[in-house]
């Protein structure tokens, strides 16, 4: 009997996990919730949607700045996860994303959980900037890609040339989701109504209301307007999870119920989205995606800039707003050479979910290497790296560049002031 | 909580010294040290998942057996559905051991902590220091930050987010107007809170 195969993107908000004959994925929560007002048990990955009342949600997540280091926290996700899905582990096979082999920085500790503790028979690992490059490379036959994943936990941009990463254009920007809702919910609690402890609720806004301006200032204008000239005020109803479950969007103009708690947005609905754009507009040191994927253009060889830039692929949760699209496009073609062209792909039908795709088609279509039990228990760490992070530069031609003391980025140490 | 103690009754030499350092606490400023900390502060609450504590941090589940080394994620249901699954497999494969060795009480895994930045550092030192050294696995974390932008950064109001020009001389907060300068110096202002 063939073995069934299991494409599992694993997001730091939302896992993508489905067989590879499945029609679309399944979204389920990577987190352990725990309500205030249910104290008898704690709501586990997609346990989620029985919490009652979301209000004042506490977050367990496993993955922290994009990378799981609460293996035990995972481990109860995945077997939550499996469980329900009835996976077989004994006759499947399991292909996880990891952001390790995009941007190694942790020990990767899941072979041993899906071996040792679910039993599964192979395990091919990979991320899911990687997933879309192969994929154009192999099914869309483009040579090039710039793939741009703005997730939950960052937003990063590489370049990919035959499926293989050039690893020098690999940027890291810190903003995602994340960060997102936790600087709208800093907004809104200091200038209308204390919402500080409400993540699930104004994550739920970010996605209502939030939008990319096409023109910063333009709209920044329009959000001085009075109340009558304003198009840009909205008001966005809370729900009660007694007879709302989600908030509702109304026009500031419409009369409301003064008993039932509401916010309304003005700047904040284009100014969240554009931190991804100017991370400096919040104080962070780093350049915005336009420019990053400019960088990263920049960091390849010559030859293959220009079928860069007519590759650029935008996948990740945090890409969904709309408008973000053209705004790349804009800014991009704007700082491009005059001689290049430009495509960004109009392929990407859901972001969220384009990389569980590719990565159904991709392992559908052609081979790709699967390590087994055997395997793993001879070489381990290095079979993994060594197999599943293909890089244009190898290994050894990177002897000479990298010692301890090349850091770009230096923590920088705390003396308390006050 | 913050207000000065009361002192007693004074002379007149301690009168007009408490007089000149009460009007010099009025007029003392933060420097760039003191602001940029504040900032790093800022950003690193961008990266919390909570704001407020865990709500079932000091419960007990049975309050006649209490229980120091599992964690209790999961609770008494999730224990009925594991006697389920291993009634029907029959075989326990030694899952509890591993489980038991997995779960570790909660608050010692928040007191000794590492920072993702010394857990990355160290991952880096180890690979440079194995058998077979990967460089490509060296310091990629850092080499993969993004560059510092070359536009200026723009200015926005602290208090209700539009363009700024005007900065607070103290702290160093931006505002746009005198309504929004009354309100940021009666709510943020050199508050500890802000």
């Amino acid at each position: 009997m063939s073995l069934t195969t299991i494409i599992f993107d694993n997001g730091g908000h939302n896992m993508k996990i489905g067989t590879i004959d499945s029609e679309s994925p399944r979204l389920v929560p990577n987190s352990i919730v725990k309500a205030k007002h249910e104290k008898k048990r704690v709501f586990v990955a997609h346990e989620q949607e029985e919490c009652s009342d979301k209000f004042s949600l506490f977050y367990v997540r496993p993955i922290e700045r994009g990378y799981v280091v609460n293996w035990d926290t995972q481990q109860q996700i995945w077997e939550k996860t499996f469980g329900s899905m009835d996976v077989e582990a004994s006759t499947s096979r399991i292909a996880l994303t990891d952001n390790n082999y995009l941007i190694p920085a942790l020990p990767d500790v899941s072979s041993e959980i899906l071996f040792d503790y679910f039993g599964f028979t192979e395990v091919h690992k990979t991320s899911a900037s990687t997933l879309v490059a192969k994929h154009s490379n192999k099914i869309n036959n483009e040579k090039c890609a710039v793939v741009v994943d703005s997730g939950f936990s960052w937003t990063t941009v590489a370049s990919f040339v035959n499926g293989m990463l050039i690893q020098d254009s690999v940027i890291r920007i810190d903003v995602g989701g994340k960060a997102l809702t936790n600087k709208l919910k800093d907004w809104v609690s200091y200038r209308q109504l204390n919402v500080s402890e409400e993540t699930y609720v104004i994550n739920e806004c970010k996605e209502d209301l939030c939008f990319v301006s096409q023109n910063f200032d333009e709209s920044m204008k329009e959000a001085r307007n009075r109340f009558q000239e304003n198009t840009t005020m909205k008001r966005y109803i809370m729900p009660d999870f007694h007879s709302t479950f989600r908030g509702v969007v109304k026009d500031v103009k419409e009369p409301h119920d003064p008993q039932i708690p509401s916010i309304h947005l003005g700047v904040e609905r284009f100014a969240i989205p554009e931190i991804l754009f100017n991370p400096s507009d919040i104080d962070i040191d780093q350049c915005g995606v336009a420019e990053a994927v400019i960088e990263s253009i920049c960091q390849c060889p010559e030859a293959l800039r220009p079928a860069l830039a007519e590759n650029i692929i935008v996948i990740g949760g945090s890409s969904c707003f709309p408008g973000f699209r053209e705004r790349l496009e804009r800014e991009v073609r704007s700082m491009l050479p005059a001689e290049y062209g430009l495509n960004v792909s109009n392929d990407v039908i859901n972001p969220q979910t384009h990389s569980w795709h590719c990565g159904q088609e991709l392992l559908t279509a052609s081979k790709v290497p699967w390590i087994n039990r055997k395997d793993w228990d001879e070489r381990g760490d290095s079979l993994e790296f060594s197999n599943f992070f293909q890089t244009l530069v190898q290994s050894d031609e990177l002897k000479g560049t990298r010692n301890f003391d090349d850091q770009r980025e230096k923590s920088p140490k705390e003396d308390e002031d006050f | 909580m913050f207000a000065p103690s009361r002192k007693p009754a004074a002379t007149a030499n301690q009168l007009r010294a408490s007089s000149r350092i009460s009007n010099l606490e009025g007029n003392r400023t933060l420097d760039e040290n003191a602001r940029r900390n504040r900032r790093n502060r800022q950003l690193d609450g961008l990266e919390q998942d909570n704001s407020h504590d865990d709500p079932h941090a000091n419960l007990v589940w049975n309050k006649n057996a209490p229980k120091f080394d599992d964690e209790m994620i999961g609770g008494p249901s999730a224990k009925k559905a594991k006697k389920v699954k291993e009634d029907k497999s029959g075989i326990v494969h030694g899952e509890k051991a591993r489980r038991r060795k997995l779960a570790r009480p909660e608050f010692n895994k928040q007191r000794f902590k590492k920072s993702f930045n010394a857990h990355v550092i160290e991952q880096s030192k180890a690979i440079l220091d194995s058998a077979e050294p990967d460089y490509r696995r060296v310091n990629a974390y850092q080499l993969s930050s993004a560059p510092p932008s070359e536009k200026p950064a723009r200015k926005f109001c602290a208090v209700c987010g539009i363009i700024s020009k005007y900065c607070c001389t103290r702290c160093g907060a931006k505002y746009c107007s005198l309504p929004c300068r009354d309100v940021h110096n009666d709510t943020r202002c050199m508050k500890w809170l802000a």
